[in-house]
């Protein structure tokens, strides 16, 4: 190695760009411009001529410096190796924090978004998921308008008959099934076999049977079966308003048929002929009749569709995603800080 | 041996690891800890610490195998014993101690040949306490990037992997490192260029 060409230093030696110098001699690509300047500082000026021939020397001195011998063999014994290896929770969450699983995170963040936008669209659907009574008057669903509670039941149980006896109407052109639901109340054996919840309505039923009677003689009026549909919503406690009577025989027959069948929670129609046979009124046969409701206005009574599904389908979308995002936070706590 | 030849025999050794066989791991310690502790000596200027952070290194390796996708086991363990050395650097700093006394002591030293006469060695002695003063007078990441370029032979992309930052900022550490040693070394300067 030679020594720095005997050139004086220049008078504006401290204001040279040394790092240009440096990167001349790295031998680092320059800009033309650049090249040149490095170049004329090494040619004109002595000490930037020094500090480029120094600059090799400092590095292969840097690379000679001796080191202290290792005095450890790091060599991993089994038990070493074992412990390392973890669990296999532990390996479990290593592997969901390998570069692979990337693109675990993002699929689990848009999975949680989809399943809380689902969750939000089921409940803004436009009917809320139920049957909106301002929009059909006839169309109450009595279902879970109906209290379930013993109390609530009793509260409910006189506004039964008047709806019935509204119901009358209807059924009077069937008086050969009323009479015999009416000789079936009359049945003491009958009206013990009945389940509580109906106790209270086999007396409405009697009286039905008679009020079919009397709508024969023509006591049921048009206004009189919209007063006591209204009262009947008051007493059930659902919004009515905006309900107005009904204004044809058409409607007050479908409000009669929805409140005759759910209000007692029997169906006299459906009832009617097994009484005949002397059948008895179970549980069961109590349960049939909002399914035979349903299936005479599916529309109107429809509240299993797609807003609950929505709910519950993002509700599972949710849980799912917020479960990998846990999984995901878990693995970056877990992931050695030391690997890249 | 050339890099591709080491590096397929690093791949093969990792894989036989990564199928549960210990000794295929320990194959791969054997070949680098002289390596790793040499580096991070110099970087650290400390053997106690160097010896757990290639201790450390050895373990991450281990535990992250999967995580290694090539193409050189060696740059990917530089990078874990890098990180592991300026961690345990770190907490020194937090526990200030002695200044270690073993770049001092020569016992460790390598003998000097014998056809050097006693002011030779004597000279060659303050060259290596000049160097060691003036590596530690400059900043750690300085120091990092003149050692993987300088003498590990690392270039620009490498270092700049290893240490996770652009190949400029590698090529300004190097730069600057090497113009802050040489001015540290200016007084003595003479017998290095000899």
């Amino acid at each position: 190695m030679s020594g720095p060409r005997p050139l004086p230093p220049a008078a504006d030696h401290e204001r040279h760009d040394a790092l240009l110098v440096a990167q001349l001699v790295a031998g680092d690509p320059l800009e033309p411009e650049q090249m040149s300047e490095a170049q004329r500082l090494v040619a004109d000026c002595g000490a930037c001529a020094a500090l480029a021939a120094d600059l090799p020397v400092v590095a292969r001195a840097v690379a000679q410096e001796p080191v202290p011998p290792r005095r450890r063999d790091h060599r991993l014994s089994p038990e070493q190796a074992e412990r390392l290896r973890g669990n296999a929770l532990t390996r479990l969450l290593r592997r969901f924090s390998l570069p692979s699983s990337r693109a675990f995170q993002p699929a689990a963040a848009g999975v949680l978004s989809i399943g809380l936008l689902l969750v939000v669209a089921g409940y803004a659907w436009p009917d809320g998921g139920t049957v909106s009574v301002q929009a059909e008057p006839n169309l109450i669903d009595w279902r879970t308008a109906m209290p379930s509670s013993p109390a609530a039941e009793a509260e409910v149980a006189p506004v039964a008959p008047s709806l019935i006896e509204a119901g009358a109407a209807r059924d009077a052109e069937a008086p050969d099934a009323l009479d015999g639901a009416a000789e079936a109340m009359e049945d003491p054996e009958f009206a013990e076999s009945l389940p509580r919840s109906q106790a209270g309505t086999s007396e409405g039923l009697a009286q039905k049977s008679g009020a079919g009677q009397d709508a024969a003689e023509g006591d049921v009026t048009e206004s009189n079966l919209a007063e006591s549909y209204l009262a009947g919503s008051a007493e059930l406690g659902v919004a009515a308003d905006g309900i107005e009577p009904p204004a044809d025989d058409e409607a007050a027959d479908a409000a009669v048929s929805v409140a005759d069948e759910d209000a007692t929670g029997l169906s006299p129609r459906a009832l009617a002929p097994d009484d005949a046979r002397g059948r008895d009124v179970t549980a069961e046969d109590s349960a049939e009749s909002p399914a035979s409701v349903a299936s005479a206005s599916p529309e109107a009574l429809d509240d299993g569709g797609p807003p609950e599904l929505l709910v519950v389908l993002g509700l599972l979308l949710a849980l799912a995603g917020g479960g990998l995002l846990l999984v995901g936070w878990l693995a970056r706590r877990a992931r050695d800080p030391l690997a890249p | 041996m050339d890099r591709a030849a080491e590096n397929a025999r690093d791949q093969a050794l990792v894989t036989a690891a990564l199928g549960g066989e210990l000794e295929a791991f320990n194959q791969l310690v054997t070949l680098y800890q002289d390596y790793l502790f040499s580096m991070t000596v110099r970087v650290v200027r400390d053997p106690d610490i160097s010896e757990e952070a290639v201790q450390e290194a050895f373990f991450s390796a281990y535990r992250n195998l999967e995580r290694f996708s090539g193409p050189s086991f060696r740059a990917w363990l530089t990078r874990i014993a890098i990180n592991a050395a300026r961690d345990m650097l770190r907490k020194r700093k937090r526990r200030p101690s002695e200044p270690y006394p073993e770049w001092e002591d020569d016992a460790w030293q390598p003998p000097a040949p014998a056809s050097e006469g006693p002011e030779q060695v004597s000279l060659a002695k303050q060259q290596r306490a000049a160097i060691a003063r003036c590596m530690e007078g400059i900043s750690e990441d300085q120091r990092a990037a003149i050692v993987l370029y300088d003498v590990q032979g690392f270039g620009y992309p490498e270092i700049a992997a290893i240490t996770n930052v652009s190949v400029g900022t590698v090529k300004s550490r190097i730069h600057r490192g090497r113009l802050a040693l040489r001015d540290c070394l200016a007084p003595l300067m003479e017998p290095f260029r000899g």
